[in-house]
């Protein structure tokens, strides 16, 4: 025999007493299981959601403008993709779209995809055998997200009178937020498109550049359609209008391409200079006089069809030719005598070295014209002649400021002395525009000039292809300007300059967010066409050049996300916690009172001379045992545990997850994890049980003593009463604290002082308990003081089993504090949040700009105040995505919203920290976005930012303020990030929010605003109302959608508010979990007291007697637990009720209550029938 | 030195009322071969006195010596080994573990120091034969009668050869013959292996066939 073979023979004697206790740890491990499991699955579920919405979909090359659509052959054609990947399709995708149910225009949705595909497109799909319609240029298929929101049903499809409108984003070639940009306009309509097919919200047909469980958008058109359609508007400028804007693209393998694989794929790409948005175009132009001909100019113009060529391609230039003369022609509005009040309207003014060596413009003298000074200016000869200026005179010249704000052109002036006067050559004949837009050009009988070069602006379709000056196509009005010799003008020279500036005094003049230079002229010497592009293309690989085509994998990114931005392991986990606890209590509870069984037991082996240590292996052993069995039972349980939350949080709690995608998913792993957990803590829950019995002397043990009765010597006494006064004092002190605090830090410091008197108050219980001969020194005995006294044998197992009633009633019913409700602060007054699909350039704060977006005859109320805000498409990082993000929406919010916040009378947003340093920054945090000049967005000078406190720690993984962070985004940008505030539970949850300075400085092609924030001063709800469907009525093309911001806010609560229902709903569980621990402990207190309940019976009690008494003994020990969890409770929620924002579900409380009384009563009756089943001798005998 | 020395032994317990003195002096000698009845009234301390003899309990004061060793100056572990070389213990209630059987139950001792061994196990029979229990080795308590367990109790207490065999009340529960027939064996056996005997009864009849009988009266003991 060894000590194995006697904890194995006494694991199968107790069996009754380990089944309970393997019972217990079953429990315990299955909620340890389960939690892990709901971990798994969730991060399963959002990992399968992101293979769904891709299928075969491994990388993507997206781009900032359009390529030719051949591309996707030549991409395949490379060595590197034949041996990676398996296929490439082009495609056009706009994020952005807006549909419209053809019948009722009501029926509309923004934020819609719209994919342009072909056929192929539907390879990419997983599933095989899924049929597909074929499109033509009038039809489309749409998701079931689509049908449902614009309400078409199948048969309207089946039956072909299902039409809806698409609108697309016409992008202009010119930034909208520059001088010349349009801000009208801009929306694509295609009308009447048959939906011939409804996809269901599965495979491809919840495609979506951006990870989230919730339901895209998406239609599906002919690729052929959108090429159609934009080929009169965005396409106009291309060579051919097969262009698209993606190309998705499959690996060749099981596995994904891998990093390398995919940096080899990239730098295989080679795009034409056509495809990046660049054109290279020979600028030449001969002179024949007789039989010698003679070269004016002859070189490469290089141009964008964006009109400023970017700082990368610009930069990439320079170094690939650094003889090229770089050239910024902007358009004057006015240029004058400084004496007139008018002179020649609408003038190309190019800003061009003139130190530079080849081909420099010559005077009027014939001889070069030296470098100019920043405050001169060069007039060509027609300009010199129409404003009679000579050498020396000053001109002023007015030009738009190259950047817009919400629509408004500012003009500026700038006085210029004239340095020289360029020759100009009058042509013999002049251009030619033909219907197509062919331009022939000027014919001269003298030679023309440098100076007589057109090419030095770049072409802008609908200016420099416009038959007249009145038919430019600009954002405002040129006609009532024009004089007859301005068309001449146009008519011999068409954008030939007027004027010359030095480079740098154009650069200083006329610099924007968007470039500084329009044009290269590259020299000829540099080489062929093809020659030229080569060299370009492979200088913007070396440069590592960002030109808006991105190779991105698309998979490895979602897959990365799905690591979800809330670990809901260990959220279950925490909310749990309880149950666990409950659990390992019973585990406690259970093994003590089968220790006390055992008691003489172990002091006989103490007596026969086993040590504590022996004494203490073979009970861990044995518990070991148990505990293995406990723990198997408990992972197969939990797996149960597991597909039960996972079934609430797609029912009950679907708040938490947005909507019920969630699948069960298993790993061995957490099994593994969940067993070996349970097992650990419930073995260390035994030890820590078994320790509390080795200071026991031996011969009490042998009596069957295991604790000695409690006896607190004067000194614990008095230590006892110190410490019970000092929680008491410390939760009263918490309490009043917590007045002056906000938000959660103050539910935590309201719930910190419910607990700690809950502490002080089973203290006290556990403290009165000891003292037994206190309890009835009047010597009267009835059946409540017998109940009363018999829980007072054992002190501690009896402020054990309150003490697990009491927290578990308390954490339920405090925990409310947390709920949270649609506050002020959350709000700042704003009534209602808007976004649109397409950006809206006009300022919609004043009538003005309202008349130009919303039409003359629709004004908004006096009162209505519209901040609008500034957006960059990206994650949804709020709490109702559960995907990781890594390229979070940001907003940039202007001066004028910034100093509103000054205002007294204003709303203002709950902050719940930030870096605010000076008075005027603790007044208005915002301030801390407030700069002199924009920053760079490096680690060294990253952007200041505010976020949402839950968005930046779940979502973000950022904790604490002045964290420095870095977002890439897959349109190539990067920036570094500094927190400076945290919001707390407002509704501007989910987006970085920056500086409208920094923001353009760090997305420079952006414009316009989509993200609108509207405060209703005065007016009835439905004059509101009536506001914001004029706003959606109106602006319906570039989908804008306002919601209420309380409901908005609600909506992000509601996350929150559905997890605390949650624990509570856990908790509960834990409670009842509890109230069977009571039931093993009262069924085990009547048998341990057999002997003594058969002598009651002996003289004279009967067994309904007896039976109350148990009944009443266990209603006692509910009923103080309840007490004290109920008392600690009100204790944390009352005054947060008062001061706060608690607003606890009092009704279902009670009726939870209500239900544990009534269980634990049961419990008590069962445990009474023990007693009226045993016979009086047997129980006599025990 | 006589092998076993129980000098000025003093045990209190502290009550609500103050500390309440037991033992209030008590000392005695033994050597090997001989025993002694400790009688008293009930409450007397006569199983608190046992109880320090064997190392259950520490004393207040005073000191216990067996074969030389100061029993008082040895911690927790070194008692538990001390305990289970030399001292044997037969208790009123017999304390089988319910789960073992007769044959377990007297080789429990062996396990506190390792695991049971071939000879150990012959000796284990030996002693339940030598009880009278040699056709009862594989039952378990529950199977036995009141004087069964006890001689098994006696058995288990023999297994290790004590030098000193401790009985607390080994009669109390047992009827008249199974009495007397128990005191008898302890009697035959503490001659048998050489041991030192201290019974504590209420029986005068069981007392009075021990060598040196003794009462405890306030706390003392007295010669009968």
């Amino acid at each position: 025999m060894n000590r194995w073979q006697i904890a194995i023979k006494s694991l199968f004697y107790f069996r009754r007493t380990n089944l309970a206790i393997a019972l217990g740890v079953a429990a315990a491990t299955a909620v340890l299981t389960g939690a892990l499991i709901v971990g798994d699955s969730m991060r399963y579920s959002l990992r399968e959601l992101t293979l769904e919405r891709l299928g075969m979909i491994d990388e993507m090359l997206l781009s900032d403008g359009f390529f030719d659509q051949s591309l996707a052959e030549t991409l395949q054609e490379t060595a590197e993709f034949k041996e990676n990947y398996k296929f490439a399709r082009p495609a056009i995708l706009f994020p952005g779209g807006t549909v419209q149910n053809a019948t009722d225009s009501t029926r509309r949705a923004g934020q819609v995809t719209v994919l342009g595909i072909s056929p192929e497109f539907w390879q990419f799909e997983q599933r095989a055998g899924l049929n597909r319609k074929e499109l033509d240029e009038s039809s489309i298929i749409i998701n079931q997200a689509v049908a449902d929101d614009l309400q078409i049903s199948e048969v309207e499809v089946e039956s072909g009178n299902a039409l809806i409108t698409v609108r697309i984003p016409k992008r202009n070639q010119l930034p909208a937020d520059s001088a010349l940009g349009k801000k009208n306009d801009l929306i694509e309509s295609i009308v009447d498109l048959k939906v011939i097919q409804i996809v269901p919200m599965s495979g491809l047909g919840r495609f979506g550049l951006y990870p989230s469980q919730a339901d895209p958008y998406n239609v599906y058109v002919s690729i052929k359609l959108l090429q159609d359609s934009l080929a009169r508007s965005v396409l106009r400028h291309k060579s051919d209008s097969a262009q698209a804007n993606i190309i998705l693209i499959s690996g060749s393998g099981q596995t994904l391409p891998t990093e390398i694989e995919s940096e080899q794929l990239r730098v295989s790409l080679r795009p034409s200079l056509e495809d990046y948005g660049l054109s290279l175009k020979r600028a030449t132009q001969t002179f024949s006089d007789g039989n010698l001909e003679k070269t004016v100019f002859d070189y490469w113009s290089l141009s964008s069809d964006r009109l400023v060529l970017g700082e990368a391609v610009a930069n990439s230039t320079a170094s690939a030719f650094p003889t090229a003369m770089p050239i910024f022609t902007y358009l004057a509005n006015d240029i004058r005598r400084t004496d007139t009040d008018s002179g020649i309207p609408f003038s190309m003014i190019a800003a061009v070295d003139f130190d530079n060596k080849f081909d420099p413009i010559s005077a009027l003298t014939g001889d070069p014209i030296n470098p100019i000074k920043a405050n001169e200016i060069v007039l060509n000869q027609w300009a010199a002649d129409d404003l009679h200026v000579t050498q020396g005179d000053s001109v002023v010249v007015t030009f738009f400021e190259p950047e817009t704000t919400h629509g408004s052109q500012k003009e500026k002036s700038v006085e210029l002395t004239v340095a020289d006067i360029a020759t100009l050559t009058e042509p013999d004949k002049a251009f030619r525009v033909s219907r197509r837009g062919q331009i022939t050009p000027a014919e001269f009988i003298l030679c023309p000039t440098l100076a007589n070069d057109p090419n030095l602006t770049p072409e802008v379709p609908g200016v420099t292809d416009a038959q007249s000056i009145e038919n430019w196509d600009l954002p405002f009005d040129t006609a009532d300007k024009i004089r007859p010799q301005d068309d001449d003008y146009w008519g011999n020279h068409r954008t030939t300059p007027k004027a010359f500036v030095s480079l740098s005094t154009g650069q200083e003049l006329w610099d924007s967010r968007f470039g500084n230079v329009t044009s290269f002229r590259i020299p000829l010497s540099a080489g062929s066409a093809e020659e030229v592009s080569d060299i370009l293309l492979t200088q913007f690989i070396e440069d590592d050049a960002k030109l808006g085509l991105h190779l991105i994998q698309i998979k490895r990114q979602g897959i990365a996300a799905s690591s979800g931005s809330t670990p809901f392991d260990f959220l279950f986990l925490a909310l749990s916690m309880f149950v666990i606890g409950a659990a390992l209590i019973l585990v406690s509870l259970l093994f003590r009172l089968g220790l006390q069984q055992r008691a003489s037991e172990l002091g006989l082996m103490k007596a026969i001379g086993f040590p504590q240590t022996e004494i203490r292996r073979i009970c861990l052993y044995e518990m070991a045992s148990v505990s293995f069995a406990g723990a198997i039972l408990g992972i197969l349980v939990g797996m149960g545990y597991a597909c039960l939350m996972i079934f609430g949080l797609k029912t009950w709690w679907v708040g938490a997850i947005s909507r019920p995608f969630l699948t069960t998913h298993i790993s061995p792993l957490s099994l593994g994890i969940g067993f070996f957990s349970g097992l650990i803590i419930c073995v260390f829950t035994i030890a820590w049980s078994l320790r509390r019995t080795r200071n026991q002397p031996v011969h009490l043990l042998i009596s069957g003593q295991l604790e000695s009765p409690g006896t607190h010597p004067s000194k614990t006494r008095r230590t006892g009463l110190i410490t019970i006064g000092m929680l008491a004092l410390t939760a009263v002190g918490l309490t009043i604290a917590a007045t002056q605090l906000a938000g959660e830090a103050q539910a935590g410091s309201f719930l910190g002082a419910g607990f700690l008197i809950l502490a002080s108050l089973l203290m006290w219980v556990y403290r009165t308990l000891g003292k037994s001969h206190h309890w009835n020194s009047s010597g009267r005995l009835n059946l409540s003081v017998l109940a009363i006294m018999s829980f007072q044998r054992n002190p501690l197992r009896s402020t054990l089993t309150i003490g697990l009633v009491a927290v578990a009633c308390f954490l339920i019913a405090a925990v409310s504090s947390f709920r949270l409700t649609p506050s002020e602060r959350g709000t700042a007054g704003f009534d209602w949040v808007a976004q649109s699909s397409q950006p809206i350039y006009y300022d919609l704060n004043n009538p003005e700009g309202q008349a130009l977006a919303l039409g003359t005859e629709n004004k908004l109320r006096e009162g209505t105040e519209i901040f609008a805000l500034r957006l960059k498409p990206g994650e949804d990082a709020s709490c109702n995505n559960l995907y990781q993000s890594s390229q979070p929406r940001i907003l940039g919010v202007d001066q004028r919203f910034i100093d509103d916040f000054d205002k007294e009378e204003s709303g203002q947003f709950a902050w719940s920290g930030s870096l605010a340093s000076t008075e005027l920054e603790k007044q208005n945090p915002w301030r801390l976005l407030d700069s002199a000049q924009p920053h760079s967005g490096t680690q060294e000078d990253p952007i200041p930012v505010v976020i949402d406190k839950n968005t930046a720690n779940y979502s973000l993984k950022i904790y604490i303020l002045n964290t420095v962070k870095q977002i890439e985004y897959d349109s190539g940008e990067s920036i570094y990030i500094r927190v400076v505030g945290f919001l707390e539970n407002t509704l501007l949850q989910g987006s970085l929010i920056i500086s409208e300075q920094d923001f353009e400085k760090a997305f420079p092609t952006l414009g316009g605003y989509q993200y609108f924030l509207i405060h209703e001063e005065q007016g009835t709800e439905s004059e509101h109302a009536s506001d914001i469907a004029t706003l959606e009525e109106r602006l319906s093309d570039q989908g804008f959608d306002a919601r209420s911001a309380e409901a908005l806010l609600d909506n992000f609560m509601s996350v929150q508010n559905t997890y605390i229902s949650t624990f509570q709903t856990l908790g509960s569980l834990g409670l009842l979990l509890g109230t069977f621990g009571l039931a093993a402990v009262q069924i085990r207190s009547v048998l341990e007291r057999k002997k003594e309940l058969g002598l009651m019976r002996a003289v004279g009690f009967q067994r309904n007697t007896l039976a109350k008494m148990v009944v009443l003994e266990n209603a006692w020990l509910l009923i103080i637990g309840l007490a004290i969890g109920i008392f600690s409770a009100l204790f944390t929620t009352i005054p947060h009720w008062l001061v706060g924002t608690a607003s606890a579900p009092w009704l279902e409380l009670s009726l939870m209550f209500g239900g544990i009384v009534a269980v634990g009563l049961l419990v008590g009756f069962y445990a009474s029938r023990v007693i009226s089943k045993t016979p009086l001798l047997e129980s006599l005998r025990a | 030195m006589p092998d076993f020395v129980a000098n000025a032994v003093t045990k209190e317990f502290d009550t609500p009322a103050g500390p309440l003195r037991i033992l209030d002096g008590v000392s005695t000698k033994l050597d090997r071969g001989q025993n002694m009845a400790v009688i008293g009234d009930s409450g007397s301390g006569k199983s608190t006195f046992l109880h320090i003899a064997g190392t259950l309990d520490s004393p207040t004061s005073g000191e216990v010596c067996l074969m030389g060793s100061d029993l008082t100056e040895l911690n927790e572990n070194q008692l538990a080994h001390f305990r289970n070389e030399n001292i044997g213990f037969i208790f009123q209630e017999h304390h089988l573990l319910p789960q073992l059987t007769a044959l377990e139950n007297v080789l429990l001792p062996m396990v506190a120091t390792g695991a049971t061994d071939s000879d150990s196990i012959q000796r284990a029979k030996d002693l339940l034969d030598s009880v009278g229990l040699s056709d009862r080795l594989n039952h378990r308590p529950t199977a036995l009668s009141g004087g069964e367990r006890q001689r098994v109790a006696v058995a288990r207490a023999l297994i290790k050869e004590p030098i000193l065999l401790l009985a607390d009340e080994p009669t109390g529960s047992l009827d008249q013959v199974n009495a007397e027939k128990t005191g008898q064996l302890l009697l035959d056996l503490q001659r048998q292996h050489n041991m030192i005997l201290i019974c504590v009864t209420h029986s005068s009849k069981l007392a009075s066939v021990f060598q040196n009988k003794t009462r405890l009266v306030d706390g003392r003991l007295a010669p009968v």
